[in-house]
């Protein structure tokens, strides 16, 4: 027996059915009625009702089916679907068919070894519209939409466009229905009815009850009711498994397998839960009973208190099992109904939702793991798990791991899947992943949840190395493995942004860095040989990560200093200048001890060490400062100069580099003389590219050409390597530096990375210098920043005007034109000069130019574009006769 | 926030012409950097003068007779490569006119008759830079909209970016008859449209019987008669902001991909998320409009 047998039912189809024939001019049927209410069913009446009614085409779609778009990509292939499915589902009697054949292309691309689904034609609202016309041929069109409120909203404004058209076009019924709390449907245009389909009488249950074998009493079929539709019928499939095998206790029953098949082939019409199982299914092959009702309660939407009623009042409660028995049932039965009231009530503490949400996640990370390790299943090997089938499952998880909608619990959730996913699957974890977790991660509130984290994280470490020590990856496989793992751990770094001294935190930044640490290592082929050394000294250090309090380890020559830079730094900041440098000081003293060997120190804490002493004595003794800076620079010189050069040490050295010529121009502004000092005892230790007028390039600013003549450039890959000329020049300046050591350059190891610094944190902001500065064009002949509607465009009145230039090709140049070149080349300072001459008068090629004035491919691109467009100036003050330029 | 800050201003743009040139702009910076350079006039002809200075640099030296930069290589088409279905992936290309390529200033080779034009080589490393042959997708045709609209063939591995696709090398098959000067005309209006319904959807929820009326006025009017409403309407912060594009919008109407611009911004403007549903309508314009199948 349905719902719509029932009498009162039976009368409102009747009145929707009647209003739908008798409009000519097409009609929005809006149903509006709450969960359990039977709205699907009533829609399948009205199907069956209306294809009979005579002259109409009757398509169905289950809003379901879309879920929300992940971007902008998924949105448009969200759209594509459904206008497929609608002409697809042209004719079917069934609003499954979209679902079936979804399936079907999953089962197909799983057994080809493919992740995606074919990429449809793209088509067009007017070609759909079409498209249905030719196929109705004279038919009136009757659209029914079952949950509209479940699509994304940029679809239901496609949908909204195509029903349109289809009403204006063909006089077609479109039948919407949605619960009492979704929005209406947007703005649609047509004549419109609205329905509420009112929630099942007692009376009515009681009917329903009697006709229903799986509900032994009211309260059961009450709840059962309430999921009707798709979830009854995930439900249905399980009690069928109880009742085929009664002999089992309840908790054998919920570890009973449920092939994926059977339970897809009961879900047809309910889109997101049946998609679950299906991507899930594809990687685990089946189901148990206690997966089902895991994924039934964490998919929906559903509000607190229907969660509590559905887990509370399965149909397992059958007569005759004691719940007692069942280990389970009650734990969500009693607990998850008290820990809502608990935290609706403002304890927001409750741990009791850490255990729900770990219960569920951990059940599904036991079956993966297992499921991956059989030989026997699908998936022979981890090679042959597609990253994206991987990662959609890894983000499901995450998603459906937040059982409340606490940004702090799903902040907990997300580090702990993230970190138990990252040791298993280490190079499925890419940029776009992290960033999904670590943005929800960052949003939440800081609290106890941290303190979860941390423990989280602590079991990581203890499963970290045991793991690992029994890899048996072929080589390949491994090295991949820390690849991912190095970015990873470097982006988790970068993103951690950790200010907070709390000690959790602390732990944290030590637990990560260690883990960088170690990872770097294994992935250089020279400490492969000692691979256990390597992994002993990482355990050592992460124990001492974790347990500050204990026993210190001979070698921890990682973590203090990263908490000395940090209290340095913090002092520094509260004008504690000398204990900013005792602690800054004592912490090179131990960093760079030569007790350590270079393979193990930490350049990257070097670097920010110097740089906090520099920064303590900068406003009293600049010179002192600016050798300190130097120094700096030397560290990150050494780190990128390390084993793994990457982007994240280029950037580190460019970073160091531009905080001192930020400070230097600080300085500069305010005393001119030690500015000029300090620039000539830096070129005296003939780092950089040579001398020049220094005094003449802080007058005019060419800060780009002092950092050339200043320091040493970024080094080149092959100078890693080789004993070069220039490694040799850098370290006899090392000498001359003296007294704290500084490393041999180049080293061959640099471990750790750093929590990058804003540039508004690393260095105070200049003061503005009136005019020019450094752009190409003028700022004031661009809008301001704070312009309506062009912030940062041209000004109309000051856009770049028309050039009175008549040029023969070929022909020389008029003696004017050379002359006017010639100044404006000779007016460049002396490095831009150098570049724009070679690169653009002589012709050469940006590796030669590099090579002959030995700067960075970046200086030079700065340089040549400074006079490039210094020279366009010129002319256009020549050209445009002197108008604004 | 406006949404034109997602895109590049002039200033950044001036002072990434020569990153540009030296090929260090890569991937979305690279896009919207040449859509930059497709909407605003002034930046085009500003990189125009960048290009003279540099090429007038080259003969300060040798007063003209060194030769100038050497000429890409271009296979001559072979005799019997007929336009035919095959390997080569067709997608479309929006020239200048003249079938010259926007941001590198040089003319396609043009096909004869049925025969494909010679292939367009690109660098060895496609993906880079100025490395390969860009071309469009249908979705990505509203983003480089210009004078010309050609098929083309795209042969070797096909990248695909999130607004074109580029390839180691390319030929143009067929013009597309339909991207005539009234198809042109109408997409512009279509453009206009979209952004004075966007403009009236958003100032109607206050007073829908002032405004009612803009909808059948002609769409350079509708300024003017917003501007005539009085002071019972006055316009909120935001309206104010799509009336101005709106008006921008209308005065640039001779340039193609400036108008799809400034009503796509406008259309953000006016409902986040507007945006893109305006470009995915111009999508579909073309769709719907022209034989791209």
């Amino acid at each position: 027996m349905d719902e719509h047998e029932l009498p009162g039912r039976q009368a409102l189809a009747d009145e929707v059915v009647g209003a739908a024939t008798a409009a000519a001019e097409g009609l929005i049927v809006d149903l509006v009625g709450p969960h359990g209410s039977g709205r699907t069913s009533l829609l399948r009446t009205l199907r069956a009702r209306l294809a009979a009614s005579g002259d109409t085409l009757v398509l169905a779609v289950n809003g379901a089916v879309y879920s929300r778009p992940a971007d902008a990509d998924d949105l448009g292939r969200q759209v594509e679907e459904f206008l497929v499915d609608l002409v697809e589902g042209v004719g079917v009697e069934e609003a499954t068919a979209p679902v079936a054949r979804r399936r079907a292309e999953v089962a197909a691309g799983a057994a080809a070894g493919v992740d995606e689904v074919p990429t449809r034609r793209m088509l067009s609202a007017a070609g759909v519209v079409d498209d249905l016309r030719t196929v109705a041929a004279g038919r009136r069109p009757v659209v029914l939409v079952d949950n509209t409120s479940m699509m994304p909203d940029q679809l239901q404004t496609e949908a909204h466009r195509v029903f349109s058209r289809l009403i204006s076009r063909c006089a077609a019924v479109v039948v919407v229905a949605r619960t009492t709390g979704a929005p209406p449907p947007p703005d649609w245009i047509g004549p419109t009815r609205r329905w509420s389909v009112p929630p099942l009488s007692a009376a009515e249950v009681r009917l329903l009850a009697a006709a229903r074998p799986v509900a032994p009493d009211e309260r059961t079929c009450r709840a059962v009711l309430r999921w009707s539709g798709g979830h009854l019928a995930a439900v249905t499939a399980a009690l069928d498994l109880a009742e085929r095998r009664p002999e089992l206790p309840a908790d054998e029953l919920l570890r009973q397998p449920i092939p994926v098949r059977s339970v897809t082939a009961t879900l047809g019409g309910c889109g997101a839960l049946e998609r679950t199982v299906v991507e899930v299914g594809a990687v685990m092959r089946e189901f148990t009973v206690s997966d089902l009702i895991a994924v039934v309660a964490v998919l929906d939407e559903t509000p607190p208190d229907d969660l509590a009623v559905l887990l509370g009042r399965t149909p397992f409660l059958v007569p005759g099992r004691s719940p007692d028995t069942h280990s389970f049932l009650p734990f969500f039965r009693d607990q998850v109904p008290r820990d809502l009231r608990a935290a609706r009530a403002g304890d927001r503490d409750s741990t009791r939702f850490d255990e729900i949400n770990r219960a569920v996640l951990r059940h599904y990370r036991e079956r993966l793991r297992q499921t991956l390790e059989d030989p026997s299943k699908a998936y022979a090997s981890w090679e042959q798990l597609e990253r994206s089938d991987t990662q959609r499952l890894l983000l499901s998880l995450v998603h459906h791991g937040g059982l409340v909608d606490d940004a702090r619990y799903a902040r907990f959730t997300l580090a702990s899947v993230f970190f138990d996913f990252l040791w298993w699957w280490a190079w499925y974890v890419d940029a776009p992943f992290l960033t999904t977790l670590l943005r929800a991660w960052r949003s939440s509130a800081r609290g106890p949840a941290d303190e979860a984290f941390v423990r989280q994280l602590e079991r990581f470490r203890r499963a970290y190395v045991p793991a690992h020590r029994d890899a048996a990856d072929p080589a390949d496989v491994r090295s991949a493995r820390w690849t991912g793992a190095v970015a990873a751990l470097t982006d988790i770094r970068r993103a951690l942004d950790l200010n907070g001294r709390s000690a959790p935190e602390r732990h944290l930044v030590g637990i990560t860095t260690a883990m960088l640490g170690d990872a770097r290592r294994r992935l250089d082929p020279r400490v492969d040989a000692d691979y256990r050394a390597a992994r002993d000294a990482f355990h050592r250090n992460a124990v001492a990560a974790a347990e500050p309090g204990e026993q210190k380890v001979e070698d921890d020559a990682w973590c203090d200093p990263w908490m000395a830079f940090r209290q340095a730094d913090l002092a520094r900041e509260r004008d504690q200048v000398a204990l900013a440098q005792d602690l800054a000081a004592a912490a090179l003293d131990a960093t760079a001890s030569p007790r350590i060997d270079d393979d193990d120190r930490d350049f990257e804490v070097v670097a920010n060490l110097h740089r906090v002493l520099g920064d303590a004595v900068v406003e009293k003794k600049p010179v002192l400062a600016f050798r300190e800076y130097l120094r700096a620079v030397f560290a990150a010189y050494a780190f990128h100069a390390g084993p793994q050069p990457d982007e994240y040490t280029r950037t580190f050295h460019r970073e160091q580099v531009d905080a001192v010529m930020t400070r230097l121009r600080a300085l500069a502004e305010r005393d001119r003389a030690r500015a000029v000092a300090v620039c000539e005892e830096i070129v005296g230790w003939r780092l950089g590219a040579g001398a020049g007028d220094l005094a003449e390039l802080l007058d005019r600013r060419c800060w780009d050409e002092l950092e050339c003549l200043l320091f040493p450039r970024e080094p080149r890959p092959e100078e890693f390597e080789v004993e070069s000329e220039y490694a040799a020049r850098v370290r006899t300046v090392r000498e001359l530096l003296g007294p704290r050591l500084l490393p041999a350059v180049p080293v061959k190891r640099g471990i750790f990375g750093a929590r990058r610094r804003t540039p508004a944190e690393a260095a105070p902001e200049t003061p503005s210098i009136a005019g020019l500065k450094d752009s190409a064009v003028e700022p004031t002949r661009f809008a301001p920043d704070g312009d309506e509607r062009w912030p940062r465009w041209w000004k109309d009145e000051l856009v770049p005007q028309e050039w009175q230039l008549e040029l023969d090709d070929g022909a020389p140049l008029t003696a004017d034109m050379s002359r006017q070149l010639r100044e404006a080349v000779a007016g460049l300072p002396p490095l831009r000069r150098r570049v724009l001459e070679l690169r653009d008068v002589k012709g050469w090629t940006r590796t030669a130019v590099s090579l002959e004035l030995d700067i960075s491919d970046d200086d030079q691109l700065i340089m040549l574009h400074r006079a490039r467009a210094a020279v366009r100036r010129a002319l256009d003050r020549h050209l445009t006769g002197g108008g604004p330029a | 926030m406006n949404p034109i800050r997602d895109h590049v201003s002039c200033e950044d743009f001036v002072e990434s012409v020569t990153a540009y040139w030296e090929d260090r702009l890569t991937g979305p910076a690279r896009d919207r950097f040449e859509e930059h350079y497709l909407v605003c006039p002034p930046c085009r002809s500003y990189a125009g003068q960048l290009r003279l200075t540099t090429s007038l640099l080259a003969r300060l030296e040798d007063d003209g007779a060194r030769p100038g930069p050497e000429p890409a290589d271009s296979a001559p088409p072979e005799p019997d490569d007929q336009i035919r279905a095959g390997p080569h992936v067709p997608a479309f290309t929006f020239l200048d006119a003249g079938a010259v390529a926007p941001f590198a200033g040089v003319p396609w080779p043009r096909p004869d008759g049925s025969v494909a034009g010679g292939w367009v080589e690109g660098g060895a490393d496609p993906w880079r830079g100025t490395g390969g042959v860009s071309a469009c997708r249908p979705a990505d045709l509203p983003y480089w909209v210009n004078d010309e609209l050609w098929r083309v063939e795209l042969d070797g591995v096909v990248h695909t970016g999130a607004r074109k696709v580029v390839a180691r090398r390319g030929r143009l098959v067929a013009r597309v008859a339909g991207w005539d000067a009234a198809a042109r005309t109408a997409f512009v209006d279509s453009c206009l449209d979209a952004l004075r319904r966007a403009l009236v959807d958003l100032a109607d929820r206050r007073h829908p019987e002032d405004l009612a009326g803009l909808l059948v006025l002609p769409v350079e009017q509708v300024v003017p008669a917003i501007d005539r409403l009085g002071p019972a309407t006055q316009l909120t912060a935001a309206e104010r902001e799509v009336r101005g594009y709106l008006e921008d919008a209308v005065a640039y109407r001779e340039l193609l991909p400036t108008v799809a611009f400034v009503c796509a911004v406008g259309c953000e403007t006016a409902s986040p998320g507007g945006g893109n549903a305006e470009r995915r309508r111009q999508a579909s314009w073309f769709a719907e409009h022209l034989d791209l199948g």
